[in-house]
Protein backbone atom coordinates (compact mmCIF):
# COMPACT_ATOMS: atom_id res chain seq x y z
CA UNK A 1 0.00 0.00 0.00
CA UNK A 2 1.37 2.99 -0.68
CA UNK A 3 1.61 5.85 1.07
CA UNK A 4 -0.47 8.34 -0.50
CA UNK A 5 -3.20 5.48 0.31
CA UNK A 6 -2.30 5.10 3.97
CA UNK A 7 -2.32 8.91 3.91
CA UNK A 8 -5.92 8.69 2.48
CA UNK A 9 -7.23 6.36 5.27
CA UNK A 10 -6.13 7.80 8.31
CA UNK A 11 -7.39 11.53 6.92
CA UNK A 12 -11.00 9.37 6.19
CA UNK A 13 -10.21 7.57 10.19
CA UNK A 14 -9.80 11.39 11.67
CA UNK A 15 -12.95 12.37 9.65
CA UNK A 16 -15.62 9.60 10.59
CA UNK A 17 -13.93 10.43 14.62
CA UNK A 18 -14.81 14.23 13.86
CA UNK A 19 -18.61 13.40 13.41
CA UNK A 20 -18.94 11.18 15.77
CA UNK A 21 -17.79 13.94 18.52
CA UNK A 22 -20.19 16.44 17.04
CA UNK A 23 -22.56 13.69 17.69
CA UNK A 24 -21.83 12.72 20.99
CA UNK A 25 -21.90 16.55 21.82
CA UNK A 26 -25.58 17.12 19.84
CA UNK A 27 -26.83 14.05 22.40
CA UNK A 28 -25.21 15.46 25.55
CA UNK A 29 -26.73 19.49 24.77
CA UNK A 30 -30.29 18.04 23.88
CA UNK A 31 -30.31 15.42 26.81
CA UNK A 32 -29.21 18.34 28.93
CA UNK A 33 -32.06 20.99 27.63
CA UNK A 34 -34.40 17.98 28.11
CA UNK A 35 -33.46 17.51 31.68
CA UNK A 36 -33.38 21.38 32.21
CA UNK A 37 -37.32 21.79 30.96
CA UNK A 38 -38.51 18.73 32.91
CA UNK A 39 -36.90 20.40 36.27
CA UNK A 40 -38.08 23.59 35.61
CA UNK A 41 -41.29 22.57 34.64
CA UNK A 42 -41.54 20.99 38.63
CA UNK A 43 -40.22 23.98 40.07
CA UNK A 44 -42.93 26.29 38.82
CA UNK A 45 -45.65 23.22 39.16
CA UNK A 46 -48.29 24.87 41.31
CA UNK A 47 -49.70 24.21 44.90
CA UNK A 48 -52.55 24.86 47.33
CA UNK A 49 -50.46 26.18 50.24
CA UNK A 50 -52.06 26.87 53.90
CA UNK A 51 -50.77 28.74 56.08
CA UNK A 52 -51.50 30.23 59.91
CA UNK A 53 -51.81 33.83 60.34
CA UNK A 54 -48.72 34.25 62.32
CA UNK A 55 -47.46 32.83 58.69
CA UNK A 56 -48.56 34.99 56.87
CA UNK A 57 -47.59 38.28 58.92
CA UNK A 58 -43.91 37.21 58.49
CA UNK A 59 -43.27 35.60 61.63
CA UNK A 60 -40.35 33.76 60.76
CA UNK B 1 -63.16 41.83 44.22
CA UNK B 2 -65.55 39.93 42.47
CA UNK B 3 -65.57 36.33 41.37
CA UNK B 4 -67.37 33.48 39.21
CA UNK B 5 -70.10 32.60 41.56
CA UNK B 6 -69.50 28.86 40.80
CA UNK B 7 -67.07 26.59 41.90
CA UNK B 8 -63.81 25.67 40.40
CA UNK B 9 -60.51 23.49 41.28
CA UNK B 10 -57.75 24.93 42.43
CA UNK B 11 -55.53 23.83 39.87
CA UNK B 12 -57.93 25.53 36.97
CA UNK B 13 -56.45 29.26 38.68
CA UNK B 14 -52.67 27.95 37.97
CA UNK B 15 -51.07 29.24 34.88
CA UNK B 16 -53.72 32.42 34.79
CA UNK B 17 -52.42 35.51 33.94
CA UNK B 18 -52.29 37.96 35.95
CA UNK B 19 -53.35 41.72 34.00
CA UNK B 20 -53.55 45.23 35.34
CA UNK B 21 -56.35 47.62 34.15
CA UNK B 22 -54.07 48.91 32.13
CA UNK B 23 -53.93 45.78 30.05
CA UNK B 24 -50.10 44.85 30.99
CA UNK B 25 -48.99 41.48 31.52
CA UNK B 26 -47.79 41.01 35.01
CA UNK B 27 -47.22 37.28 35.60
CA UNK B 28 -49.30 33.90 35.81
CA UNK B 29 -50.70 32.42 38.95
CA UNK B 30 -48.99 29.58 40.55
CA UNK B 31 -49.79 28.83 44.11
CA UNK B 32 -53.15 29.23 45.92
CA UNK B 33 -52.10 30.76 49.19
CA UNK B 34 -55.04 29.86 51.85
CA UNK B 35 -55.72 30.53 55.45
CA UNK B 36 -55.73 27.43 57.96
CA UNK B 37 -58.26 28.26 59.68
CA UNK B 38 -61.21 29.17 57.75
CA UNK B 39 -60.45 28.29 54.21
CA UNK B 40 -60.52 31.87 52.53
CA UNK B 41 -57.88 32.39 50.36
CA UNK B 42 -54.65 34.95 51.31
CA UNK B 43 -53.63 35.09 47.84
CA UNK B 44 -51.17 33.72 45.46
CA UNK B 45 -47.70 33.64 44.44
CA UNK B 46 -46.49 34.01 41.03
CA UNK B 47 -43.88 32.67 38.26
CA UNK B 48 -42.96 34.73 35.00
CA UNK B 49 -44.99 32.90 31.70
CA UNK B 50 -42.18 31.55 30.04
CA UNK B 51 -40.27 28.15 30.93
CA UNK B 52 -36.97 28.98 31.43
CA UNK B 53 -37.70 32.79 33.39
CA UNK B 54 -36.55 33.36 36.59
CA UNK B 55 -38.63 32.87 40.05
CA UNK B 56 -40.57 35.69 40.99
CA UNK B 57 -39.67 37.59 44.67
CA UNK B 58 -43.53 38.91 44.64
CA UNK B 59 -46.65 37.83 45.21
CA UNK B 60 -50.52 38.62 44.59
CA UNK B 61 -52.88 39.71 48.23
CA UNK B 62 -56.16 38.85 48.23
CA UNK B 63 -57.13 42.44 49.03
CA UNK B 64 -54.94 43.11 45.87
CA UNK B 65 -57.01 41.25 43.87
CA UNK B 66 -59.74 43.21 41.25
CA UNK B 67 -61.75 40.48 39.94
CA UNK B 68 -61.20 36.91 39.36
CA UNK B 69 -62.40 36.05 35.94
CA UNK B 70 -62.20 32.67 33.77
CA UNK B 71 -59.60 33.88 31.46
CA UNK B 72 -57.26 36.27 33.55
CA UNK B 73 -57.16 37.18 37.36
CA UNK B 74 -57.52 41.28 37.52
CA UNK B 75 -55.43 43.79 39.64
CA UNK B 76 -55.49 47.52 39.26
CA UNK B 77 -51.71 47.49 38.76
CA UNK B 78 -48.44 46.53 39.72
CA UNK B 79 -48.06 48.66 43.26
CA UNK B 80 -50.76 45.94 44.87
CA UNK B 81 -48.08 43.07 44.63
CA UNK B 82 -46.23 42.65 48.07
CA UNK B 83 -42.83 40.43 48.77
CA UNK B 84 -43.40 36.88 48.29
CA UNK B 85 -42.36 36.68 51.74
CA UNK B 86 -44.99 38.45 53.31
CA UNK B 87 -47.50 36.59 52.11
CA UNK B 88 -46.50 32.81 52.43
CA UNK B 89 -42.53 32.64 53.67
CA UNK B 90 -40.56 30.36 51.96
CA UNK B 91 -40.14 28.25 55.30
CA UNK B 92 -43.66 27.68 56.09
CA UNK B 93 -44.88 27.13 52.47
CA UNK B 94 -42.49 24.35 52.08
CA UNK B 95 -44.50 21.57 53.64
CA UNK B 96 -47.68 23.45 53.49
CA UNK B 97 -49.11 22.59 49.99
CA UNK B 98 -52.18 20.34 50.80
CA UNK B 99 -51.72 18.40 47.43
CA UNK B 100 -51.21 14.62 47.78
CA UNK B 101 -51.66 15.03 51.49
CA UNK B 102 -53.94 11.96 52.43
CA UNK B 103 -57.77 12.55 54.20
CA UNK B 104 -58.89 10.71 57.20
CA UNK B 105 -62.30 11.09 58.74
CA UNK B 106 -62.18 12.12 62.97
CA UNK B 107 -63.51 8.61 63.17
CA UNK B 108 -59.83 7.10 61.47
CA UNK B 109 -61.25 6.55 57.70
CA UNK B 110 -58.72 7.27 54.95
CA UNK B 111 -60.42 8.85 52.23
CA UNK B 112 -57.29 8.76 50.19
CA UNK B 113 -55.07 11.50 48.65
CA UNK B 114 -55.68 14.85 48.03
CA UNK B 115 -55.45 16.00 43.88
CA UNK B 116 -57.10 19.21 44.19
CA UNK B 117 -58.98 21.66 46.20
CA UNK B 118 -62.32 22.80 45.18
CA UNK B 119 -63.41 26.75 45.72
CA UNK B 120 -66.21 28.43 46.07
CA UNK B 121 -66.44 31.79 44.58
CA UNK B 122 -68.50 34.90 45.24
CA UNK B 123 -67.89 37.82 47.51
CA UNK B 124 -64.20 36.40 48.17
CA UNK B 125 -62.76 32.41 47.33
CA UNK B 126 -63.38 29.56 50.10
CA UNK B 127 -62.34 26.37 50.32
CA UNK B 128 -65.60 24.15 50.19
CA UNK B 129 -63.54 20.56 49.56
CA UNK B 130 -61.07 18.46 48.42
CA UNK B 131 -60.87 16.40 45.50
CA UNK B 132 -59.45 13.06 46.28
CA UNK B 133 -58.49 9.82 44.59
CA UNK B 134 -60.69 7.62 46.44
CA UNK B 135 -59.27 5.17 48.70
CA UNK B 136 -60.61 1.37 49.31
CA UNK B 137 -62.60 3.03 52.46
CA UNK B 138 -65.28 4.93 50.28
CA UNK B 139 -65.72 1.74 47.91
CA UNK B 140 -64.37 3.84 44.43
CA UNK B 141 -60.64 2.83 44.89
CA UNK B 142 -58.33 5.03 42.32
CA UNK B 143 -61.47 7.19 41.52
CA UNK B 144 -61.43 10.78 41.87
CA UNK B 145 -63.98 11.98 44.07
CA UNK B 146 -65.02 15.55 45.69
CA UNK B 147 -65.79 15.10 49.64
CA UNK B 148 -67.12 18.59 51.09
CA UNK B 149 -65.66 20.59 53.98
CA UNK B 150 -66.83 22.26 57.14
CA UNK B 151 -67.69 25.92 56.90
CA UNK B 152 -65.32 26.29 59.44
CA UNK B 153 -61.56 24.14 58.51
CA UNK B 154 -58.85 23.55 60.20
CA UNK B 155 -55.17 22.32 58.57
CA UNK B 156 -52.66 21.47 60.37
CA UNK B 157 -50.07 18.67 60.28
CA UNK B 158 -49.68 16.30 57.06
CA UNK B 159 -53.08 14.54 57.05
CA UNK B 160 -56.33 16.32 56.62
CA UNK B 161 -59.02 15.52 58.88
CA UNK B 162 -62.44 16.12 58.09
CA UNK B 163 -65.96 14.64 59.77
CA UNK B 164 -67.04 11.17 59.30
CA UNK B 165 -70.07 12.39 57.61
CA UNK B 166 -68.31 13.77 54.84
CA UNK B 167 -67.95 10.72 53.52
CA UNK B 168 -71.88 10.70 52.99
CA UNK B 169 -71.64 13.80 50.39
CA UNK B 170 -69.15 12.76 48.31
CA UNK B 171 -69.98 13.57 44.47
CA UNK B 172 -68.68 12.34 41.26
CA UNK B 173 -68.44 15.87 39.82
CA UNK B 174 -68.78 19.65 40.63
CA UNK B 175 -72.15 19.84 38.82
CA UNK B 176 -74.22 18.64 42.25
CA UNK B 177 -70.98 19.35 44.60
CA UNK B 178 -72.41 22.66 45.84
CA UNK B 179 -75.65 21.39 46.84
CA UNK B 180 -73.74 18.36 48.88
CA UNK B 181 -71.85 21.06 50.59
CA UNK B 182 -74.69 22.84 51.54
CA UNK B 183 -76.38 19.75 52.38
CA UNK B 184 -73.00 18.69 54.45
CA UNK B 185 -72.91 21.92 56.19
CA UNK B 186 -76.77 21.89 57.30
CA UNK B 187 -76.15 18.85 58.81
CA UNK B 188 -73.28 19.58 60.93
CA UNK B 189 -74.99 22.35 62.05
CA UNK B 190 -78.11 20.66 63.13
CA UNK B 191 -75.67 18.07 64.72
CA UNK B 192 -74.22 20.82 66.80
CA UNK B 193 -77.64 22.43 67.64
CA UNK B 194 -78.55 19.03 69.20
CA UNK B 195 -75.79 18.79 71.06
CA UNK B 196 -76.29 21.79 72.50
CA UNK B 197 -80.12 21.33 73.36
Amino acid sequence: VSATVRARIRDEEAAVDWWVWVIIVVIAVMALVALAAVVQRRRRRGGVIGLGDSARRGDR
Amino acid sequence: VTTQDRLLRARELTGRPVVTLGGELEGEIKDIVFERSGGSIAGFTLRNPRLFSRARKDALPWEGVHGVGRDAVMIPDPDVLVPREDLAPRKQARNADVLRDRVLTDNGRDLGRVVDVVLQGGAGLEIVGYEVEASEALGTAGRRVLIPLPDTVAISGENLIVPAAAADFVSDDLAGFGAAVDEFRDRLRSGREEEDA
